[in-house]
């Protein structure tokens, strides 16, 4: 079983995309990250979900309370003024794992060979990791990010928010030679949960499966907000890409982060010209196409696990 | 002589003399003067190809104007790898007799447009340099323009760069200046650019016809499947001419545009907001304002482009 640490910023999201990975992947870990909310609350949803999904066993670790550089910008408008409104969930009795989530990863990975990370949220930890221990290069396995976007933007007309949250770690990350598979808005617009999901998730009807349909019915009504055509399953799809990788396809880019444009701050730039005028070697397998279809059998699957 | 008044302003280039080939030919069309900016290839070798396809189109009576030798702030660089080191793919015309006429283009286009009661149609093809500093020159100008039609910028990936299109790329600033004025603009976007194409088989035939313009017009796409080594050769900047004789096959957007320029991965990219719902409205502190509006090919009807192409430079 693949072990893998999950990055987070809860964020509904990221609740499916954890309780994906549990019954699939060896969770190690699952750090918090300040983006979709403040620390303090997506730590507190994270707490939530893993007492949701029966998953207090995995550790969960509080990390870095905003982003290298810039002012931190959370996506209430998406998420709620919680970071993961929408379900009525107590508050959580488990306590966080002692020390900081840049620690924990670098423990972790130092201490357990072929560790892959699945980040989810602005790259903040990520970054701090690798500069803090940069032997990190050569131990991580793999990691596949939910980041970017090699068409449009979401929090500006090109950049995904969590890259703009934190471009500059982002750019330490793209930057660091580990490779990487990114789900970026170009894939996870492709997966949109829609009413009829959420009846189907409702209707498997166990105690974490009722809280997953009061979430997505909240994160469907906010997208459906913003004119989009369903709940787009962004986090979920980078675990999925390594539950089972023949649900993408990817090509393979160079991707550089950019970090002083006016317009283009935060833009993941995707160099997807035609192999003969590229001037860079690809660093990044960018996940072009996803089937929509079993990427749902997949999740809804797994939810009656629970 | 009947048909629409414009004005093309060009860096000719191999595709640059096909747009002049089917903007000359096209009875639709009534070319009042063609500008020169430096872009594919240096500024003399650009007056001197459009002199002489000019010529070949049987057209030596345009004026032809030479324009700004270099991009208001970014250093020049050519494209010659494309174009071929005369900027015509390596094909020899015979020389024009004729000469550029005494005045800068932007002092031409000016008093041109000055002088002419109908609103005219500038098809810009090049570096918007020339454009640009006739616009900061003279601002009111752009109420005596019908419709600016451009050839730059990318949606998807870009030529030059990643996400950057050589003309915007040559000269971001002047595309700036530009896309801030108020002029109805059609941006004709490397997207579509590379969609109306010819094959090998079919460039053959051209350069055996009678007609010297489709002759000649088959030996410049020749020119490109050689040094591109691709299957296929496209009309390129001809397609963005080809937009004013056939505007009923291709499919537009009206979108907010920038030009970032700033950008150490993203300079000269037309940033696009395609975005469903705009969030700029809401957040200003995050999103930088947008430039202004303009709409943008998205899409043609490639048949049609090419006939359109084919069947005007013979007449």
């Amino acid at each position: 079983m693949t072990s893998v640490i999950i990055d987070c910023d809860p964020g509904h999201d990221d609740a499916l995309a954890i309780l994906l990975a549990a019954k699939h992947l060896d969770v190690l870990g699952i750090t918090t990250v300040s983006g979709n909310e403040s620390i303090d609350n997506v730590t507190t949803n994270a707490l939530k979900l893993v007492e949701v999904g029966n998953l207090t066993h995995i550790p969960v670790v509080r990390g870095a309370e905003g982003p290298l550089l810039r002012e931190a910008v959370y996506a209430p408008q998406v998420h709620g003024k919680s970071g993961m409104d929408g379900a009525e969930i107590p508050e959580p009795t488990t306590k966080l794992k002692e020390g900081h989530a840049v620690d924990f990863i670098i423990d972790t990975v130092m201490s357990t060979s072929d560790v892959v990370l699945l980040p989810m949220g602005p790259l903040t930890n990520i970054a701090l990791a690798l500069r803090k221990e940069p032997r990190l290069r050569d131990r991580v396995k793999l990691m596949s990010i939910m980041g970017g976007s090699s068409t449009n933007g979401n929090i500006t007309p090109t950049a995904e928010f969590n890259i703009y949250v934190d471009a500059e770690a982002a750019d330490i990350v793209y930057q660091s030679q580990i490779p990487m598979l990114m789900s970026g808005l170009n894939l996870t617009r492709q997966v949109l949960a829609k009413q009829e999901h959420i009846d189907e998730i409702r209707a498997i009807n166990n105690p974490t499966t009722s809280v997953v349909a009061d979430l997505l019915t909240f994160y469907l009504a906010t997208s459906t907000r913003h004119s989009h055509d369903g709940a787009a399953m962004h986090d979920p799809c980078a675990v999925a890409a390594i539950i089972d990788p023949t649900l993408i396809e990817f090509e393979p880019m160079h991707v550089a982060v950019e970090t002083a444009g006016t317009h283009t701050y935060g833009m993941t730039v995707c160099d997807d010209r035609p192999g003969s005028v590229k001037s860079k070697e690809a660093n990044v397998e960018v996940a072009v196409k996803i089937d929509s279809d079993r990427f749902f059998k997949l999740l809804i699957d797994t939810l009656r696990m629970y | 002589m009947s048909g629409r008044n414009i004005f093309l302003d060009v860096d000719t280039g191999v595709d640059d003399a096909l747009a002049l080939l089917l903007a000359a030919r096209s009875p639709q069309l009534n070319v009042k003067g063609v500008t020169c900016v430096a872009g594919n290839v240096p500024i003399d070798r650009v007056v001197r190809n459009t002199l002489d396809i000019l010529n070949v189109a049987d057209a030596s009576h345009i004026p032809v104007a030479r324009g700004m030798e270099f991009p208001l702030v970014e250093k020049m660089f050519n494209a010659t790898e494309i174009h071929g080191e005369n900027g015509l793919g390596g094909i020899d015309l015979p020389a024009s007799r004729s000469t550029v006429i005494d005045k800068h283009a932007v002092e031409f286009l000016a008093g041109e447009i000055d002088n002419t009661s109908e609103k005219v149609t500038i098809v810009a093809l090049g570096p918007l340099t020339n454009i640009a500093t006739l616009f900061r020159i003279y601002p009111n100008i752009v109420s005596s323009i019908e419709q600016l039609v451009i050839m730059g910028g990318a949606i998807g990936s870009g030529n030059t760069t990643a996400t950057a299109e050589f003309n915007i790329r040559q000269d971001p600033e002047a595309a700036d200046v530009v896309f801030n004025m108020d002029v109805p603009t059609l941006l004709y976007v490397w997207d579509v650019f590379t969609k109306v194409r010819f094959d090998k088989q079919e460039v053959d035939e051209m350069i055996a016809s009678d007609n010297n313009c489709k002759s000649i017009a088959g030996k410049l796409l020749l020119s490109y499947l050689t040094t591109k080594k691709e299957d296929t050769a496209g009309i390129g900047d001809a397609g963005a001419v080809a937009c004013l004789l056939i505007p009923e096959a291709i499919t537009t957007a009206v979108m907010p545009i920038s030009v970032e320029l700033i950008g150490e991965h993203t300079r000269g990219q037309t940033v696009f907001d395609q975005r469903k719902r705009k969030l700029s409205r809401l957040q200003p502190k995050i999103q930088k304002s947008i430039s202004g509006m303009t709409e943008v090919v998205m899409d043609l009807d490639v048949e049609s482009f090419r006939n359109a192409f084919v069947d005007n430079i013979v007449k």
